[in-house]
């Protein structure tokens, strides 16, 4: 059996609160408390859950953006609570690639620009950037609009940028965190089709945070938040009868 | 309260802080203008209620000829005239104690000098009336340089007078802190008697009036006809002073202007950033029934509450700071115009303010405006500072719009500061052609920047430096403008200080100047006065004749000038050019004129005054020389360097023309060693006592003083715009945190080592600001050297230790300001939750 890309141990994770909050009797709000799982190489799972449930922060969590708590986060077999900044930034660049609700690309850089941006950031030789990130733009349908800038594209043209942003990068893991949630459902569905094949072309697992049960029933595994911990099972227990794109079911 | 009412109370309160720094920003900004203003209005009606003083008379005529009783006879007929005392003012060289020399501006006065106002004396006492008999009455500057007091024995020319009175204080304006020599008065029957007043020596005769009725200048001027007599009124008395007082205020134009535009472009960023932020709540408020026009309301109205608090901080403050200046001016003035200065504000001042402040509100307001007119509710929730409106054509036009009416306000702000129209829209767009040009050339330079570091030794960090700056935001960009705009108004006035120094300081070209310059010699008395310098092993140097001359038509046709008509020109022959001089256009005059059929005499002919009169090459001057015709061609156009201080005349003829007309001789001396001076000026003055002697030293030392006292706060208050420059620098960090939290946010996501960041940070502004200061300083640089080879005729000697030191700063700054920003923007919520 392969090893897991991203092991995740008893994770704990808590916000202070501003004094006064209204309801509030303890300094601290648990978000995350105690959050075990494995994504398998190459594996699609999605994290259900409502609005403040804790997606967000896990994935923050799980990235290396935010610090957690207590527990261990394996990425690759890494231990991030042991890296130190400097590395753990260099190892998020080869490792993780993120596609953003809001797409987040620099508004003052062309679309080549931004997917060449992580490149420039490795320190990759220019040509080779340039090459790379021509490619990656092709391969998602924005061949020609190279020089374009953010603010001259549509949202789904924009998240396109951000997936070819990722597959530049070249990861191992990919997470996504609602990454339709700013487009309509046809611009949507053709994003999640680039980035399942994308993802698979590649070979990366994928990790989706999203509350659409259509979506999640396109991954493999579904896993939902609940009072800060993860159980199995989409949030919505009844499914629409559509099949999943793939024709099995989900392993729940 | 309404709902809308408690909406705009709470968004207020949220945005105070942002508030608050645009308020000291436009109250910073606001200061230059009213403190200007209310200086200029001040001045201006102290002047002129005090105008009569200033001129001691209801009129005045003067000439350089005697005026005639049959001349003041029609003015006594005409306007009534109840009193009259005459006057005859020329300069000449005295001789004190221990043979300390200093030029004097003589002044022969009636007993019953003057008509409007008094002497003050060192003793404290007060008085009318003049000296008499031998008596001679000396301004307590003059008594100084001359180490005299009372009872002493002074001789001016040929004759001795004894120091009667020592003045503080003399009727009229004291024109010695100007840098005019300090006044003497003498009883006006032992003028002729000194022999000071001979041919070719500057005399002023005078006579003023008190008049029962007003005299006006021109018509009086109509009512006498004659073109030598120069006629000056209380208003003409006052505008002569207003020319002064005028520079100084264009002066302070500069500066404010320059000042008030840095505030408040640093003031439309921060409300632009707050507006921008401010779309999404205004799309909430459309959804829920607000309109446009109650939003834009608000958002006018919001804005004018900035500008008018930041207008009544401005006003406090002048008014706090007057209270400090008031006894300051009116000391310094005291000394020179009579009269009790006090600083008062016109409802002009307030006006004009106030009027700039609501201008500025509907300014800032009206990108919001368009935004909110073109877009959509739903477009409105994508605004933010981090992503700005696009920049479509209508943008650009919005832009050009924005941009002509900052000009029109500019211009409007420069006139009423100047009180000129003219002046006021040349100073606007003197200030606008130099933001334009740096602005574009570091678009330019940034642009090849960014195409030099693509491929920078491969460096990725190099090419996102480069990019960083070649798409310069409207920080960044305000940035570079507010250094470079600075350092090019420091560093302009820097170096035209320095070549000044330079030229007047030691190892300058003052030390090749000479140490006196002697005029209206007598052709008599030229041989003598060679033997008598020839004593101290020294020459007479340039020894040239001076002829006066009327220059009467060009090509045959009369001149208009009243300059022409009013007075004589100076006149000489050279059979060669001397070292002074150099041929712009046009050959060498043949040494002597050889009289031939249909040819008349070359000369030649300063090239400024011909520009200023537009002579050309092949024009045909005709002159009256002292009732001889005279006719001359322009035969070349030369560059004269004045600072030289030889005897240079705007018109020469070749020899062989002019030997015969009466005339007087000019020299130079130049003494072998420095101690020789005051033996060789005693001399001089003691042989010919007729003859004029000026210290050419004494008068550069004033000359510098004076240049140095108008230079020094010029100099201070480009520093001042320095220090302003970077306090704009700190309210656009302050406001591109946001902006910046979240590029170097997506930075670090993307793998960007912290550090790195940081350099990125630092190398981007260092690059913005270090560049700002290169251009700037470069383009001061081109300013000292227009300023110092065109206006002070002095050689530009360009400073490169200050050019890199400023340029070194520019770049330390920049460096610091990164820091600061990356410092800023890393701390506060933790910037991992902003994006994810």
């Amino acid at each position: 059996m392969n090893e897991p890309v991203l092991v995740c141990r008893s994770v704990k994770k808590s916000y202070p609160l501003a004094a006064g909050d209204r309801g509030v009797t303890e300094s601290r709000l648990e978000v995350l408390k105690g959050i075990d799982f494995e994504v398998q190489a190459g594996e699609r799972l999605a994290i259900m859950g409502r609005s403040g449930g804790g997606k967000s922060t896990l994935l923050g969590c799980l990235s290396g953006l935010d610090q957690i708590d207590s527990g261990e986060i394996y990425l690759l077999g890494k231990n991030l609570a042991k890296m130190s900044a400097n590395d753990l930034n260099a190892f998020r660049a080869s490792t993780i690639g993120i596609v953003f609700q809001q797409f987040q690309l620099l508004d003052h850089f062309t679309a080549l620009e931004n997917v060449r941006l992580p490149l420039d950031l490795s320190g990759l030789e220019p040509e080779a950037a340039d090459a790379i990130a021509k490619e990656k733009l092709g391969r998602v349908g924005l061949g020609g609009r190279e020089s374009h800038f953010p603010d001259r594209m549509s949202r789904g043209e924009c998240q396109r940028v951000a997936i070819a942003r990722v597959l530049a990068m070249g990861v191992k893991l990919i997470y996504a965190d609602e990454p339709t949630g700013s487009l309509d459902v046809k611009t949507g569905r053709d994003v999640m089709d680039l980035l399942f094949e994308s993802a698979k072309e590649s070979r990366a697992a994928l990790v989706l945070v999203t509350h659409d049960p259509l979506l999640a029933r396109r991954c493999d595994r579904i896993l939902r938040i609940e009072d800060g911990v993860l159980k199995d099972g989409p949030l919505v227990l009844e499914l629409p009868d559509d099949a999943p794109a793939n024709g099995q079911a989900p392993r729940v | 309260m309404s709902k809308a009412g408690r909406y705009f109370r709470t968004d207020l309160r949220r945005s105070v802080k942002s508030n608050w720094i645009a308020i000291a920003v436009l109250t910073l900004s606001f200061l230059g203008p009213v403190v200007s203003s209310v200086l200029r209005s001040s001045v201006e009606s102290f002047l002129t209620s005090n105008s009569r003083r200033i001129l001691t008379a209801d009129l005045a005529i003067t000439a350089y000829r005697p005026i005639r009783e049959d001349e003041v006879d029609r003015i006594r007929t005409e306007y009534g005239v109840k009193r009259e005392v005459r006057e005859i003012e020329f300069v000449t060289m005295a001789v004190g104690r221990q043979e300390r020399g200093n030029l004097l501006e003589i002044h022969a006065i009636e007993p019953k000098f003057p008509i409007d106002g008094e002497f003050q004396f060192s003793d404290g006492t007060k008085g009318a009336g003049g000296p008499v008999g031998e008596a001679v009455w000396l301004s307590s500057d003059a008594a100084l340089a001359l180490g005299l007091s009372r009872s002493d024995k002074l001789k001016l020319g040929r004759s001795e007078f004894t120091v009667e009175k020592i003045i503080q204080q003399a009727p009229g304006i004291s024109r010695a802190a100007f840098g005019f020599a300090p006044r003497a008065y003498i009883p006006i029957d032992r003028a002729s008697s000194t022999g000071l007043l001979g041919f070719g020596s500057q005399i002023y005769h005078r006579v003023y009036l008190e008049t029962s009725r007003p005299a006006p200048a021109e018509e009086v001027k109509e009512k006498l006809g004659d073109p030598d007599l120069f006629l000056r009124t209380p208003d003409d008395s006052v505008q002569g002073l207003e020319r002064f007082t005028g520079f100084v205020s264009l002066y302070l134009a500069v500066v404010s202007v320059s000042l008030f535009a840095l505030g408040w472009a640093a003031a439309f960023y921060i409300i632009r950033t707050q507006a921008i932020e401010r779309m999404r709540q205004t799309a909430i408020a459309m959804v829920f029934g607000g309109t446009r026009r109650s939003m834009l309301q608000f958002e006018f109205f919001r804005t004018l509450a900035v500008t008018v608090i930041a207008a009544f901080f401005a006003l406090a403050i002048a008014r706090v700071a007057a209270e400090f200046l008031e006894p300051v001016i009116a000391t310094a003035l005291s000394k020179n115009v009579p009269g009790i200065f006090r600083i008062s504000m016109s409802i002009r001042d307030f006006s004009g303010l106030f009027l700039t402040a609501i201008v500025s509100a509907l300014l800032f307001t009206l990108p919001f405006a368009l935004r909110l007119q073109k877009a959509q509710p739903r477009e409105l929730f994508d605004d933010s500072a981090l992503a700005p409106p696009q920049e479509t054509r209508a943008d650009l036009r919005a832009t050009a719009v924005m941009l002509v009416i900052g000009f029109v306000t500019l211009a409007a702000l420069a006139s009423w500061i100047t009180r000129d129209a003219k002046r006021g829209l040349q100073l606007a767009a003197g200030f606008g052609a130099a933001t334009f040009v740096i602005h574009f050339a570091g678009v330019l330079v940034f642009r090849q920047l960014a195409g030099a570091f693509r491929n920078f030794g491969k460096s990725a960090f190099f090419r996102l430096v480069g990019l960083q700056l070649s798409r310069a935001r409207f920080a960044v960009r305000l940035s570079f403008l507010a250094i470079g705009l600075s350092t090019f108004v420091s560093s302009g006035v820097g170096q035209i200080m320095i070549s000044l120094g330079d030229e007047l300081g030691s190892g300058g070209r003052l030390d090749s100047a000479p140490d006196f310059f002697l005029f209206n010699i007598p052709e008599s008395e030229v041989g003598s006065l060679q033997d008598t310098v020839a004593k101290f092993g020294i020459q007479l140097d340039f020894l040239s004749p001076m002829i006066l001359a009327r220059l009467q038509a060009k090509n045959g046709e009369g001149l208009e000038s009243e300059q022409f008509r009013k007075f004589p020109v100076r006149i000489t022959w050279r059979e060669k050019p001397i070292a002074s001089e150099k041929i712009l256009e046009g050959d060498r005059l043949p040494e002597k004129f050889v009289e031939a059929e249909g040819r008349v005499p070359l000369l030649s002919v300063e090239s400024r005054f011909a520009e200023r009169n537009e002579l050309n090459i092949g024009d045909r001057l005709s002159f009256d020389v002292q009732g001889v015709p005279i006719e001359g061609e322009v035969g070349n156009l030369r560059q004269v360097r004045w600072t030289d201080f030889n005897p240079n005349f705007f018109i020469s003829f070749q020899g062989g023309v002019l030997e015969d007309a009466p005339k007087t001789w000019l020299a130079n001396v130049r003494a072998k060693e420095r101690r020789q001076r005051p033996e060789i000026q005693a001399e001089i003055v003691r042989k010919f006592p007729d003859l004029s002697i000026i210290d050419v030293s004494q008068t550069l030392e004033k000359l510098v003083a004076l240049m140095r006292a108008i230079l020094g706060p010029a100099e201070f208050a480009a520093w001042l715009a320095s220090l302003f420059s970077v306090f704009v620098l700190v309210t656009v960090v302050v406001h591109s945190t946001a902006l910046r939290a979240h590029e170097m946010t997506l930075f670090r996501v993307l793998g960007a080592e912290p550090h790195r960041v940081r350099w990125l940070y630092r190398t981007e502004f260092a690059l913005a600001s270090g560049l700002g200061s290169l251009i700037g300083a470069s383009g001061g640089l081109g300013l000292a050297w227009f300023v110092s080879t065109r206006f002070l005729d002095l050689e530009f000697r360009p400073d490169l230790v200050r050019f890199l030191i400023t340029i070194l700063v520019g770049l330390t700054l920049g460096t610091l300001l990164g820091e600061w920003l990356y410092r800023r923007t890393s701390r506060g919520l933790g910037f991992e939750r902003r994006v994810v």
